[in-house]
C-alpha cells in the first residue's frame, strides 16, 4: 500500500508515523519547509518538498495536483489539526477519496481498513469500515513509534508558480507557557470569576513546572488568554491535568480527554467533568487553589 | 452578490445521552438545530448581503420532516431562499457524496460569487468538507476563518492556525469557511420568524443531482470511555478541605 503523509511540524513525525505502522509499504511525506524536510528525510522512502513558505492552501493545492500526476496514493495521512484537515480535505477533494478525521486506532483488514474516530463532540467512539483511497487524519496523542529503521530519504523538490492569494503571517509569539508540551497543565473555568484570579492558575502551574490554559469562554468572550483547550482549540495530552473550576463540557473535554492522570476542583458535585476525573476535590476553588499552593510552598 | 450558504442539522453534543446497558447513543433524545459554525457562516453571508444587496442562498441534505425547520430557522435570519436535497438516511452519507451533490448543485443552479460555510459541523466535525469542495470547484479557498471583512469588493479573511495569525486578501468568487468564534449570530425577531413561516424552500430530489449515493459503513458507535479513578473528596469543611488538599498534593509529588 503507498502512503503520502502530510507533516505540518517535526511534533507530527513520529504521530504520523506511528499510524503508519497500520500499513506495509511505502512512505512518501509531504512537507512545506526545507529544514524540516532535511532532518527527517531519513524517517520516509521520499519527501516532496515544496516552496510554499507560508500556509497557503491555494498553493498547496497546486502542489497535491502535482504530485498526483506522478504518484497515486492509497491513503493519505495528516494530522487533525487546522492545516492537516484542510490538506486532507483538499486531497480529497482532487482524487475522490473517502475521508475521515479524529481517527484513535487503524486495523487493517485485507482490502478494507476498520477505523476509530471519535464523534459527537468526543463524547463517542465510532467504529467504520473504509476502503482505499482514503484520507485519514489521526487525533494528537494516539499514535507513537516504538521505532524505525532508515529509509531511502530521497527528497523530490516540487516548483510551482501560480500566483496563491495574498498571505500574511504572524507567527505566534514565543512564549515560556506552552500546554501542548508540558508535563502537568493547569486550566481554568468559569469557576474563575474574575481576571485578577488567573494569577494563581499560573502560579500553580509554575509551581508544578508545568503551563496554564483556559478554557473557550475565557479566552473567547472575556480574551483572558490567547488560545484554549477543547475541539476548536488546542488539544493537550499531559501527565496531569488540573481542571480548576470546569464543568466538563464535551467540546472542551475532547481537547483534554487524553490527557494521563486529570485532576478536577468544582463546587458542583453533579458537574460533569467528575466522570471523568482520577482525583477530585468538591470545593470552592478559592480556597483549594491557595491550599495547595501553601502546600506545595512548604507550609 | 450571489452567496450559497451549505447547512447541517446538528445534534446538541452537551444533551447526548447513551443507553446504559449497550453504550449506544440515544439519539432520538438529543435536540438538533443548525450547527454553530454554519450559523456563523450565515450571519457573515448576511452582514455582505446587508451591506451590497444580493441573495443569501442556504442548502441542507435531508427530509422536510427533520429539516424544514432549520431551512425556515435560516430563512427567519434573513436567507432569500433555500434547497432542500431530499434524502433518507442523511446523517450517513459519506462525504465524498456530500460534496458532489454540492458540486451539482452549484453548477445547476450558480454561478455563486461565494459560499460560506461552517469551518465544521457542531456533532461530526471533520471540517474537511469546505476544502474538499473548494478543490472540487477549483475555487479559491480560505477555510477556519475567525475574522471575515468584505470591503471594496475584497474579503479580508483572518485565521489563527497552531503557529500564528494568517491574513489572506482575495476576490470572488472564492470558498470561505468561518468558525463559530467569527461572529455572534443575529437572532431573528417574531416578525421575522413569521415572516420566514411564509418562505418555501425548494425541494431537489437527491437523484436528480448525483448518479449514486454511497454511505458511510458504520460498524458502531458507542459511548467513549477511557477509564478513571473518579477518586473524589469534599472539602465543605476546613478539615475535609486539609485532607483533600493534602491527597491532592501527594498525588502531584508522585506524578510530576
Amino acid at each position: 500500500m503507498k502512503i503520502l503523509a502530510y507533516i505540518p511540524d517535526e511534533d507530527w513525525v513520529e504521530q504520523v508515523l506511528g499510524a503508519a505502522k497500520a500499513f506495509e509499504g511505502e512512505i512518501t511525506a509531504l512537507i512545506l519547509n526545507k529544514e524540516l524536510a532535511e532532518a527527517a528525510a531519513k524517517k520516509f522512502d521520499k519527501v516532496y518538498l515544496a516552496n510554499v513558505e507560508t500556509f497557503e492552501l491555494n498553493m498547496i493545492r497546486e502542489v497535491i495536483r502535482t504530485v498526483l500526476d506522478g504518484y497515486r496514493p492509497d491513503v493519505f495521512l495528516a494530522p487533525s489539526t487546522n492545516k492537516g484537515r484542510a490538506v486532507a480535505g483538499t486531497f480529497m477533494g482532487l482524487t475522490d477519496a473517502a475521508g475521515i478525521s479524529d481517527v484513535i486506532n487503524i486495523e487493517l483488514n485485507g482490502e478494507s481498513m476498520v477505523l476509530e474516530r471519535l464523534v459527537y463532540g468526543g463524547t463517542a467512539k465510532a467504529r467504520l469500515r473504509m476502503h482505499p483511497p482514503l484520507s485519514i487524519c489521526i487525533s494528537p496523542g494516539y499514535f507513537k513509534l516504538e521505532s524505525f529503521e532508515d529509509r531511502a530519504g530521497e527528497i523530490v523538490e516540487i516548483r510551482i508558480s501560480i500566483d496563491g492569494v495574498e498571505t500574511e503571517f504572524k507567527p505566534k509569539e514565543v512564549s515560556e507557557n506552552d500546554p501542548t508540551k508540558a508535563d502537568v497543565v493547569v486550566a481554568a473555568g468559569r469557576g474563575i470569576k474574575d481576571e485578577k484570579d488567573m494569577e494563581m492558575i499560573k502560579e500553580l502551574a509554575k509551581a508544578l513546572g508545568g503551563a496554564w490554559s483556559v478554557t473557550r469562554p475565557l479566552a473567547a468572550d472575556y480574551g483572558w488568554a490567547d488560545s484554549w483547550i477543547g475541539i476548536s482549540g488546542i488539544v493537550v495530552s499531559p501527565k496531569i491535568y488540573i481542571a480548576v473550576g470546569i464543568s466538563g463540557q464535551p467540546h472542551h473535554m475532547m481537547g483534554a480527554r487524553n490527557s494521563k492522570i486529570i485532576i478536577s476542583i468544582n463546587k458542583d458535585p453533579n458537574a460533569p467533568i467528575f466522570e471523568e476525573t482520577d482525583y477530585g476535590v468538591v470545593g470552592d476553588l478559592y480556597k483549594v487553589i491557595p491550599k495547595i499552593l501553601e502546600k506545595l510552598r512548604g507550609g | 452578490m450571489k452567496i450559497l450558504v451549505p447547512i447541517k442539522l446538528c445534534y446538541d453534543v452537551g444533551q447526548m445521552k447513551f443507553d446504559s446497558n449497550t453504550g449506544e447513543p440515544i439519539l432520538d433524545a438529543v435536540p438538533r438545530s443548525m450547527g454553530e459554525a454554519d450559523r456563523c457562516a450565515l450571519e457573515e453571508a448576511l452582514k455582505i448581503k446587508d451591506s451590497v444587496g444580493g441573495e443569501v442562498v442556504v442548502v441542507t441534505i435531508g427530509e422536510a420532516r427533520t429539516h424544514g425547520k432549520m431551512l425556515r430557522d435560516a430563512f427567519a435570519m434573513g436567507a432569500t431562499g433555500g434547497y432542500l436535497v431530499s434524502t433518507g438516511d442523511y446523517d450517513k452519507i459519506d462525504l465524498k457524496t456530500v460534496s458532489m451533490i454540492f458540486k451539482a448543485l452549484v453548477e445547476t443552479t450558480g454561478p455563486y460569487d461565494l459560499i460560506i460555510m461552517g469551518a465544521g459541523s457542531t456533532d461530526t466535525h471533520s471540517s474537511l468538507l469546505p476544502p474538499m469542495l473548494g478543490a472540487k470547484l477549483d475555487m479559491k479557498t480560505v477555510v477556519g476563518i475567525d475574522k471575515l471583512e468584505y470591503a471594496d469588493g475584497g474579503i479580508t479573511a483572518i485565521c489563527t492556525y497552531g503557529d500564528g495569525s494568517y491574513t489572506y486578501r482575495l476576490k470572488p468568487p472564492a470558498l470561505l469557511s468561518v468558525t463559530s468564534e467569527a461572529n455572534l449570530p443575529r437572532i431573528p425577531t417574531i416578525k421575522d420568524i413569521l415572516r420566514a413561516k411564509k418562505m418555501k424552500f425548494e425541494e431537489l430530489p437527491v437523484e436528480e443531482l448525483v448518479e449514486k449515493v454511497d454511505r458511510v459503513d458504520i460498524l458502531g458507535v458507542e459511548k467513549y470511555i477511557v477509564p478513571r479513578k473518579k477518586l473524589v473528596w469534599e472539602a465543605d469543611t476546613d478539615d475535609k478541605l486539609t485532607e483533600a488538599v493534602e491527597n491532592i498534593i501527594k498525588v502531584l509529588k508522585e506524578g510530576v
